[in-house]
């Protein structure tokens, strides 16, 4: 019979840290007064959670499941939660003390429910149960529909709200319908019973199963075709939010599908063929789509929606080869990498805007104008991030990143997806310069309310960004550190 | 008899109603009120699978759905509350500031 021990709560301690200081920031913003400092505490809680993670990477040695078998305890989970918490707490230190600026007025409350998506991030990539998989999905989504809407005087936000809630609960519907159809046909919602189980069940059921497992995970990891979301959500959610639904919760999306997709389609090679036919069908539009639609995005977080879209379909292209061709390995890297680059571009936008964050057009590309004379380190920066994202020079994360999913995919024998990655790669490099170009040689026009006057760059934000910068760097110069672990994680997966 | 068969045809029958529902539909109560019958749709196919598997993981599965509908109700409803206080509609054709 079930029965829940302590050290199953030990080791749920990452998840348990965030969802109890979640509750906590709720409980203390009716006690206290107006402006207690939830950005620190909540800082703090995520800082706890990086503990509780340091315990139970420590501790796994055995491979198990917790509480019954509902959620994995092994490095592949350790490696996720690492990757949620780090992100969350450099998207949370750069947002520190902007927060009225993007039209936030309850930040007890964006800040709970920050906590909660974090911890619903973590439920989401550590399940070994689906029926917990939804669950996890369900309280990651909640908590960031409320986010996308968290500046509830402006009526962007309340609309990327809107929109994402509904498409949001549209494909929910669709994973859990795939979820009951696994269930009927092997009789179990466990993720090892099922892939044991689903071996000589009618390929046609399984097929449907599979497109509306893919759908679901699909939409949250922002790939074509159930990308259309992204774009509107990411403009009219406050940046902060936009910057962590990019980084984090797309980190997240592509854990759960790499475990719940390998482990039930790949491991049982029946289903492979149908499986990585549509894997590569949606890797190829999605990188073709994404990267010449952001082409011709004037607002900077349009852009760089279709820019995640983009290189949603490169780690796409990393599901194809599995583990002895490492792209598991691979895949894991480029999330590391393409996350703090990520959060690095969005921090910067997040600073140039802050004056106009109220107005619709606060992030039209003609903002960054001159930016290179008036805070040249900014502008730096930034030219940093989107030369990583480019994938230009070597010794950036986003190059290293892009060479090892390459890579796998042709020793997989998908050459072809290759080319059109490469081809794509190139045409990325036309959008992410334009504003390199606009910061450098375009000259800020007078009056205009534009990068003149230089922004103010708060110590958390500078910190925030050195960060990002300093990662991106160290994770191009010696790519083995990271990579060779996930290697490793990857190798305990199956 | 009522076999299995019988409610699963039920349950896609209910979602297929569902996922058109929000295709089509402007009014964003009406779209919301299709995503709770897909979710239901799922139950029934829940409750149905777990009478042919003889074990209970597949009714304990609607509990789980059933809380989870109900949050969906709160949030979701919060939001187009919050969408009609900026736009004074719930037509999902108004919110279309966000373009190009």
């Amino acid at each position: 019979m079930a029965n829940v021990s302590m050290v199953d709560v030990l080791f749920a301690l990452p998840i348990l840290v965030p969802s109890l200081g979640a509750l906590l920031v709720l409980l203390l913003d009716v006690f206290l007064e107006e402006n207690w400092p939830r950005g620190i505490f909540t800082g703090v809680v995520l800082v706890g959670t990086l503990g509780a993670i340091k315990y139970v990477s420590d501790a796994s040695g055995v491979e198990t499941t917790l509480f019954s078998g509902v959620l994995y305890h092994d490095p592949f989970s350790v490696y996720f939660f690492l990757i949620i918490t780090v992100t969350a707490a450099l998207t949370l230190l750069m947002s520190e003390g902007r927060l009225r600026q993007e039209g936030i007025e309850n930040p007890g409350e964006f800040y709970a429910l920050y906590l909660m998506a974090t911890a619903g991030a973590m439920i989401f990539v550590a399940a070994a149960e689906l029926i917990t998989l939804f669950l996890g999905l369900e309280i990651m989504s909640m908590a960031l529909y409320c986010l996308c809407g968290s500046a509830v005087r402006l009526s962007r936000s309340s609309e990327s709200a809107l929109k994402y809630f509904f498409l949001g609960s549209f494909s929910s519907a669709f994973l859990l319908f795939g979820i009951a159809l696994l269930y009927g046909l092997t009789g179990s919602t466990q993720l090892e019973v099922i892939s044991e189980n689903l071996v000589g069940s009618n390929s046609f059921v399984v097929a449907i199963a599979m497109g509306f497992l893919l759908f679901g995970f699909i939409f949250k990891i922002g790939a074509v075709p159930f990308h259309f979301w992204a774009p509107d959500v990411y403009q009219g959610a406050p940046t902060p939010v936009t910057a962590f639904m990019a980084c984090t919760i797309k980190a997240s999306a592509l854990g759960a599908a790499l475990r719940v997709l390998w482990m039930l389609f790949v491991e049982n090679y029946e289903y492979y063929q149908i499986w990585s036919d549509a894997v590569w069908m949606i890797a190829i539009l999605t990188m073709i789509i994404g990267n010449v639609v952001a082409l011709r995005q004037r607002s900077l977080k349009r852009m760089l929606a279709y820019s995640s879209v983009g290189h949603a379909g490169y780690m796409l292209v990393a599901f194809l080869a599995p583990m002895e061709w490492g792209g598991g390995a691979a895949l894991l890297y480029y999330i590391a990498g393409y996350g703090v680059m990520t959060i690095g571009a969005f921090g910067v936008v997040l600073a140039v805007t802050a004056a106009g964050a109220q107005e619709r057009d606060g992030d039209d590309i003609t903002t960054f104008n001159g930016l290179g004379n008036s805070s040249p380190v900014l502008a730096a920066l930034m030219t940093l991030f989107l030369l990583s994202l480019a994938g230009l020079p070597p010794g950036m994360a986003g190059f290293v990143g892009k060479f090892y999913v390459f890579s796998a995919a042709v020793s997989g024998g998908y050459t072809g997806l290759v080319i059109v990655g490469v081809l794509c790669s190139a045409v990325s490099c036309y959008y992410y310069l334009r504003v390199v170009v606009a910061m450098y040689f375009i000259p800020a026009e007078a009056g205009a309310g534009d990068a003149s006057v230089a922004p103010t760059v708060g110590l958390s934000m500078g910190s925030a960004l050195g960060l990002c910068a300093g990662a991106v760097l160290l994770l191009g110069l010696f790519p083995s550190f990271v990579y060779d672990s996930a290697k490793l994680i990857v190798s305990g997966l199956y | 008899m009522v076999s299995v068969n019988h409610y699963l045809i039920l349950s896609l029958l209910m979602f297929s109603i569902g996922v058109t529902g929000f295709v089509i539909r402007k009014n964003a109560i009406v779209v919301f009120m299709c995503v709770e019958l897909m979710l239901n749709a799922v139950n029934i196919a829940f409750v149905a699978f777990a009478r042919m598997h003889g074990n209970l993981d597949g009714e304990i599965a609607v509990f789980m759905v059933m809380v989870v509908a109900a949050a969906e109700a709160a949030v979701g409803l919060a939001i187009i509350i919050a969408l009609f206080r900026n736009a004074k509609s719930v037509d999902t054709d108004d919110a279309a500031e966000l373009r190009l």
